[in-house]
C-alpha cells in the first residue's frame, strides 16, 4: 500500500545538456545515469530508500523524471542543445524539493536529507546569482556541484553549496568515474542513514578514485 | 615419490588455485598433495613464487588506490580490473568491526590513527616487523605466465596480522542470499559479547491474561554480520506486571550491552521493589484512583505514588549497571581493541522503556492499571476495546530522524524530566504494546498506527482474537471476504541461516482494504478479526512467540531493517 512508504532517501540529478554537450559528452552521460542506476538497483539497501529524479537545463529548465522509485524508474532521453540556464535550474530544483519531499510532521516522519547532484559544463548564460544564493539559504539537502571541463567555473557553483568537485574534461572515461562516485556516495549514504547524526553535520561522501581526474575543491 | 612433468606440475597447481581445469582432476589431486607437503627446497621455493605473483596483483589493486606507479604488464592496465579488485579488497575490509580493527592496528604500524596514543607494547604483533615506509623498488611488469627468474627479494603484505592473544577470526560462512539481494550474515565468532540472534518468550498472566514478547535481527545487521542491539526482559511481583524493552544506538559499537544490562537490571529492580507496593484493588472511579493532591501535581494514592517512585528508581539502577558494566570492561584487550581506545559507558548508549501493569476493580470492572516511563524512542501505548490508542510516551526524535535520547545521557534521570516523561493510565485495555522504533516506524503515527499493529497481530495468529467475537457479518454492501482461500495473504522472503525462506502472512491494511474499511475499524470489530484470522498461515506454527518472532522476523516495510522488539500484553476477556 502506498502510504506506508517509509522514509526514503530523495535523490536529485540536475543535468547541463546545453549545446556544448553534444556528440560524445551527451553519450557519456546518458551510459553514466544508466550505469548509475544498475548500481542502485544491486544494493539492497539503496534499493528499499533511495529514490531518483532527473533535472535538466539548456535554455530553460525542466524535470524530466519526478522523484520514482528505483525499480519503476525509467532513464530520461537525453538530448544536447542550447544554451546553459542554471538559474532556472536551481530554481525548478527549489520547487521540486519543495513539492516531492516530505518533512517530518507529528503525523508523518518525514524523508531523509536529499542528495543533490549538479554538473555543469560552461558559464551559466542567464541571471543565477540570485537563484544560487536563495538555493544555499534553502537548505534543500546536501548539493554536490561538479564543474566539468575547462570552461566550467568552480567558483560559480561554490555561489550555490559548499561542496564543489571538478572534473578535468568531458572525456567518456571522466564522466564515467563521475557517475561511479555518484553512485558510491548515494551508496554510503543510504548505508548510514540511520545513524543517529547532529543536525547540520556535512554529509559523508566516500574518496574520488584515483586518477579519476575527480578533483574536490576545497 | 610421484614424478612429474612441468607441464603436469602447471596443472596441478592451476587446480590448486580454482583456475580453469585441465582434464584429470585425480592427477592434479595427487600431484597437488605431494607438492603441498613436500620437505624439498626447491618445492617450497615453487609455491613461495606463485604466492609473490599472484599477490603481486593484490598488491597492485591497493597501489591503484594508494596512487603509486603501477607496473607496464597487462594486469596493471587493466584500470577496470584493479578497481574490480579494490572494490572487492575494500569490501571485505569494511566487513565487520573486528576485522577492520585488525586492518586499523595494521595501518597503525604506518600512520598511527589520531585517535590512538601511542599503542601498548601487547598490541604489536610478534610476527617479522616489516619496513614502516613502503620502499619504492623498480616494478618488475607482472608477467602473463609464471616466470622462473624471480624479483629481488623483498617483504610483501600477506594476510592482516592478527594479535597473537586472539586465534585469527574462523572462515565465515558464505552469505545467503534472499530476495532483492539482502544478505544473511551470522556475526563473526571472534565479535566479543555476541547477542543471541534473537529471542522470544511468552507467559500466561492467569485470569485470561497473556504476555508475548519478542526480538527480531534487522535486515540491516544481518546484512552487515553485525549484532541485533536491542533486547527485552519482563517479571512478574504479585500482581504486578514489569516490562522492559531498550535499543541500542546504532552507531555505537556496544550498545547492545547497555540495552540488555538495563533490561535486566530494570526488571530484577522493579520485581524486588513492588511486591510490597499494593494500591487497594477495588476502586469506585478513576478519578478516585489517580486523585491528585491539592496542588494538583502529585498523585494522593501511596500505592501509586510508590509504584511511580519505584520506576523512576529503576531507570536509575539501569543506569548504574550500564555505568558498572562499561567500568568491567577497563582493560578487557577485546573490547579495547575494537573501540581503538578503552570502553566509555557512553559506548552502551541505548534507549530504556519500563511499563508496569496491574489489574484492578474500578466500578466494579476489572481495568488495567498501567505506569510507563520512557527514554528514546521506540513506543508504549495501550489500545481499548474500541481501538482508541492511549499512547504512554513522547519518543524523544531530534529535528532529523536518527537523532534521540539515550539512557546514558544522564540529565535525562533527573527527577523532573523522569516526572515529565512518565504516564498513568486506569481503562479497560484489550493490549499493551512496548516496543522499539524497529516497530513504530512502521506504525506511525501511532494513533490509528497501532490500532493497525493490533489488527495486524491476530490476524496473523499471533494474539488471540477478541473472545466476544460472533460469526462474521458484512461490511456496508460489500461482499463477505473468507480469507481462508489465502488471497489475501502476501509473500516475503526473509534471509535466514540456512537460506532465504518463503513466509505468507496476512495484512490488516489488504484485508481493511477489500472490505471497503479503515485498519482501525478492523481493529475494532471483533467479528471481522475473527473472520480474518482463518486459514492464517502462521497459526501453522505452534507456539504465540514463535509466530510473533517469525512475523517480526518477515513483515516487510520498505526502507525498514532496523531491529524489531516488541512485547505485548494481552489483557483478555475483561480488560
Amino acid at each position: 500500500m502506498s502510504e506506508f512508504v517509509g522514509r526514503r532517501l530523495p535523490v536529485y540529478l540536475v543535468l547541463d545538456v546545453s549545446g556544448s554537450m553534444t556528440g560524445e559528452p551527451i553519450e557519456a552521460v546518458r551510459q553514466g545515469v544508466k550505469a548509475l542506476l544498475a548500481d542502485l538497483r544491486g544494493d539492497p539497501q539503496a534499493l528499499e530508500t533511495a529514490y531518483l529524479s532527473v533535472i535538466t537545463f539548456s535554455n530553460g529548465a525542466q524535470q524530466v523524471c519526478p522523484l520514482t522509485e528505483l525499480t519503476t524508474f525509467t532513464e530520461p532521453q537525453l538530448v544536447a542543445s542550447g544554451s546553459t540556464a542554471l538559474g532556472e535550474a536551481l530554481k525548478l530544483l527549489g520547487q521540486c524539493v519543495d513539492r516531492e519531499v516530505r518533512r517530518s510532521t507529528p503525523t508523518q516522519k518525514g524523508d531523509w536529507k536529499p542528495l543533490i547532484f549538479l554538473m555543469t559544463d560552461g558559464q551559466p548564460t542567464d541571471s543565477w546569482e540570485a537563484a544560487a544564493d536563495e538555493i544555499k539559504q534553502k537548505r534543500v539537502g546536501n548539493i554536490i556541484a561538479c564543474a566539468a571541463g575547462p570552461h566550467a567555473q568552480a567558483s560559480v557553483l561554490k555561489r550555490a553549496t559548499e561542496i564543489v568537485v571538478e572534473l578535468n574534461n568531458l572525456q567518456p572515461d571522466q564522466l564515467k568515474a563521475f557517475f561511479k562516485w555518484v553512485s558510491s556516495s548515494i551508496r554510503t549514504t543510504s548505508q548510514n542513514i540511520a545513524q543517529p547524526v547532529a543536525d547540520g553535520t556535512p554529509v559523508n561522501l566516500p574518496p574520488p578514485p584515483p586518477n579519476s581526474g575527480i578533483v574536490i575543491v576545497p | 615419490m610421484l614424478q612429474v612433468t612441468k607441464r603436469e606440475l602447471a596443472h596441478a597447481i592451476r587446480w590448486a588455485l580454482d583456475l580453469h581445469h585441465d582434464p584429470g582432476v585425480t592427477r592434479h589431486a595427487e600431484i597437488w598433495k605431494q607438492l603441498a607437503h613436500s620437505a624439498n627446497p626447491q618445492d617450497r621455493q615453487l609455491l613461495n613464487d606463485v604466492s609473490r605473483l599472484l599477490t603481486g596483483i593484490v598488491e597492485e589493486a591497493v597501489r591503484w588506490r594508494l596512487e603509486l606507479p603501477l607496473g607496464s604488464g597487462p594486469l596493471s592496465q587493466d584500470r577496470d580490473g584493479l578497481e574490480q579488485l579494490w572494490m572487492a579488497i575494500s569490501n571485505w575490509m569494511r566487513g565487520d568491526s573486528t576485522r577492520q580493527a585488525c586492518i586499523q592496528q595494521l595501518l597503525d604500524q604506518a600512520v598511527p590513527s589520531a585517535a590512538a596514543s601511542p599503542p601498548p607494547q601487547a598490541a604489536v604483533p610478534a610476527r617479522t616487523p616489516r619496513p614502516a615506509a613502503p620502499v619504492l623498488d623498480p616494478r618488475p611488469a607482472i608477467p602473463a605466465v609464471p616466470a622462473t627468474a624471480l624479483p629481488t627479494e623483498r617483504v610483501l603484505p600477506i594476510e592482516p596480522v592478527a594479535p597473537p592473544e586472539v586465534p585469527p577470526p574462523a572462515e565465515p560462512p558464505r552469505p545467503v542470499v534472499a530476495g532483492s539481494g539482502w544478505l544473511y550474515r551470522p556475526v563473526p565468532e571472534s565479535e566479543p559479547d555476541r547477542h543471541p540472534e534473537s529471542g522470544k518468550i511468552a507467559q500466561e498472566l492467569g485470569e485470561g491474561r497473556l504476555l508475548v514478547g519478542a526480538r527480531a535481527r534487522g535486515k540491516k545487521h544481518k546484512h552487515e554480520a553485525t549484532n541485533c542491539d536491542d533486547w527485552f526482559e519482563f517479571g512478574q511481583a504479585g500482581a504486578w506486571t514489569v516490562i522492559a524493552v531498550a535499543d541500542g544506538a546504532g552507531s555505537r559499537k556496544l550498545s547492545r550491552l547497555g540495552a540488555r544490562v538495563s533490561c535486566e537490571r530494570a526488571v530484577a529492580f522493579l520485581t524486588g521493589a513492588l511486591a510490597d507496593v499494593q494500591p487497594a484493588a477495588d476502586w469506585p472511579s478513576v478519578e478516585a484512583l489517580l486523585g491528585r493532591d491539592v496542588t494538583g501535581r502529585d498523585f494522593i494514592e501511596p500505592g501509586l505514588v510508590m509504584a511511580r517512585n519505584c520506576l523512576h528508581q529503576a531507570f536509575e539502577e539501569a543506569y548504574a549497571a550500564v555505568a558498572a558494566r562499561a567500568g568491567s570492561l577497563r582493560g578487557s584487550e577485546p573490547h579495547e581493541r575494537l573501540l581503538g581506545r578503552p570502553v566509555a559507558v557512553e559506548d552502551l548508549s541505548a534507549t530504556l522503556l519500563v511499563a508496569l501493569h496491574r489489574a484492578l476493580r474500578i466500578g466494579g470492572v476489572r481495568q488495567s492499571l498501567v505506569l510507563a516511563c520512557q527514554i528514546g524512542d521506540g513506543a508504549v501505548a495501550a489500545v481499548d476495546r474500541r481501538a482508541n490508542i492511549h499512547l504512554l510516551g513522547q519518543a524523544d526524535s531530534g529535528e532529523f530522524s536518527g537523532e534521540t535520547d539515550f539512557l546514558t545521557s544522564r540529565r535525562l534521570l533527573e527527577a523532573a524530566s523522569l516526572q515529565r516523561r512518565t504516564v498513568i493510565l486506569a481503562a479497560p485495555l484489550r493490549v499493551l504494546f512496548v516496543m522499539t522504533d524497529g516497530v513504530a516506524d512502521d506504525y506511525f503515527p501511532p494513533d490509528p498506527g497501532l490500532a493497525r499493529l493490533y489488527a495486524d497481530l491476530v490476524l496473523n495468529g499471533v494474539l488471540p482474537h477478541p473472545p466476544e467475537a460472533g460469526p462474521p457479518r458484512s461490511a456496508n454492501g460489500a461482499t463477505e471476504i473468507d480469507p481462508s482461500d489465502g488471497r489475501l495473504d502476501l509473500e516475503v522472503q526473509v534471509a535466514t541461516a540456512s537460506g532465504p525462506v518463503t513466509v505468507r502472512l496476512r495484512s490488516a491494511a489488504a484485508y481493511a482494504s477489500a472490505l471497503h474499511f479503515r485498519p482501525e475499524e478492523v481493529a475494532a470489530s471483533a467479528d471481522l478479526l475473527r473472520a480474518g484470522s482463518r486459514g492464517s498461515p502462521l497459526l501453522q506454527l505452534p507456539s504465540f512467540e514463535v509466530r510473533l518472532l517469525q512475523w517480526l522476523d518477515a513483515y516487510h516495510v520498505r526502507g525498514s531493517f532496523d531491529d524489531r522488539t516488541l512485547v505485548v500484553l494481552h489483557c483478555g476477556k475483561d480488560g
